[in-house]
């Protein structure tokens, strides 16, 4: 049995992790990307479990290099797994926990004037652009998102 | 004989005015209104929805006290924000139920009232008193914003009470 362990050990590393996979700069519609929540300000932590929901503020996007964008990954093809692997490893390493995580499609967002750019870095990171300069407005959009995308929690 | 009389405002009968007067019948009908906030405050049902309030905001500052406390390069939370709150909460209606506390990105404080998918409505506290609302109350969507002043601005206070009607 050790020994059947240690050969698919040896067999899984000749093989890329597929979170690591570098995907297409283009995504679909129907693709699922992730936020990964790290704070009560995400999600509300005390309701019982079928009352959790997301926050707006999972969504409230960011100024980078002169540009509003919220930080997303893409997860279809994973494992819940793998999932959970990429945000420990990109989200958490900054010592906050990862408390749970939003799903919503691509078709979603697009409907709400934004759009998800690709840029694999790291590997199958997205940005949520199009944001409106107006913070009001920026609330409104993450509030649609928010009531769209589905809380998961790790099992 | 004139009494001094307190007046309703938008559901909060006792609102934190800014202080500008300095007569010697300002500052007692000020010491007045604090003693009299002060012993309302006291009561069980009303002293209750404050202090949760006081509890979440000391737990949310904790929580946000550094840059990138989300992980994703968020600003520490505003302590002018966190004033202006505070003032907030003593303005707002008490027969409001307790809003959500959280920190957005930039660092402002945000109440949140939620009932249901479909009516939600949020207010941030800018640290030179602009609040930002935005709401979505069944096929109605409204954002916006509005000065702090004296007293929370009636649209606010007719969107939080839209929500609940």
């Amino acid at each position: 049995m050790k020994f059947l362990k240690r050969l698919l050990t040896t067999f899984k590393e000749f093989f890329p992790k597929k979170y690591d996979n570098v995907l297409p700069l283009e995504v679909t519609n129907n693709e699922t990307i992730s936020r990964f929540l790290t704070s009560r300000s995400h999600y509300s932590p005390n309701a019982p479990l079928p009352a959790k929901r997301v926050k707006y503020g999972a969504f409230m996007p960011m100024m980078h290099e002169g540009k509003w964008e919220c930080s997303v990954f893409r997860i279809d093809g994973l494992r819940e797994d793998e999932v959970w692997h990429i945000g420990e490893a990109q989200i958490a390493k900054s010592s906050r926990k990862v408390h749970g995580r939003a799903d919503i499609q691509v078709l979603s967002i697009g409907k709400k004037s934004l759009n998800v750019e690709p840029d694999n870095n790291p590997p199958r990171h997205a940005n949520i652009k199009g944001w409106p300069e107006e913070k009001s407005a920026q609330k409104l959009k993450a509030q649609e998102l928010a009531l769209e995308a589905n809380l998961a929690f790790k099992a | 004989m004139s009494t001094a009389c307190i007046t309703i405002n938008n559901g909060n009968f006792l609102p934190s005015y800014t202080e500008r007067a300095v007569s010697d019948d300002a500052n007692k009908l000020r010491d007045t209104i604090s003693k009299v906030r002060r012993e309302i405050f006291e009561s069980v049902s009303i002293g209750e929805i404050d202090r949760e309030i006081e509890i979440a905001l000391k737990e949310i500052t904790e929580e946000c006290a550094n840059d990138n406390w989300d992980g994703y390069g968020a600003n520490a939370i505003n302590v002018n924000s966190l004033i202006e709150a505070k003032r907030f909460t003593d303005t707002l209606p008490t027969t409001l139920p307790l809003p959500e506390v959280s920190v957005d990105p930039d660092g402002d404080i945000s109440f949140e009232w939620y009932v249901r998918p479909r009516r939600v409505f949020s207010v941030s506290i800018g640290s030179d008193c602009l609040l930002s609302y935005a709401g979505i109350i069944g096929l109605n969507k409204v954002h916006g914003e509005e000065f702090f002043g004296d007293e929370i601005p009636k649209t606010i206070t007719d969107n939080i009470q839209r929500i609940f009607s």
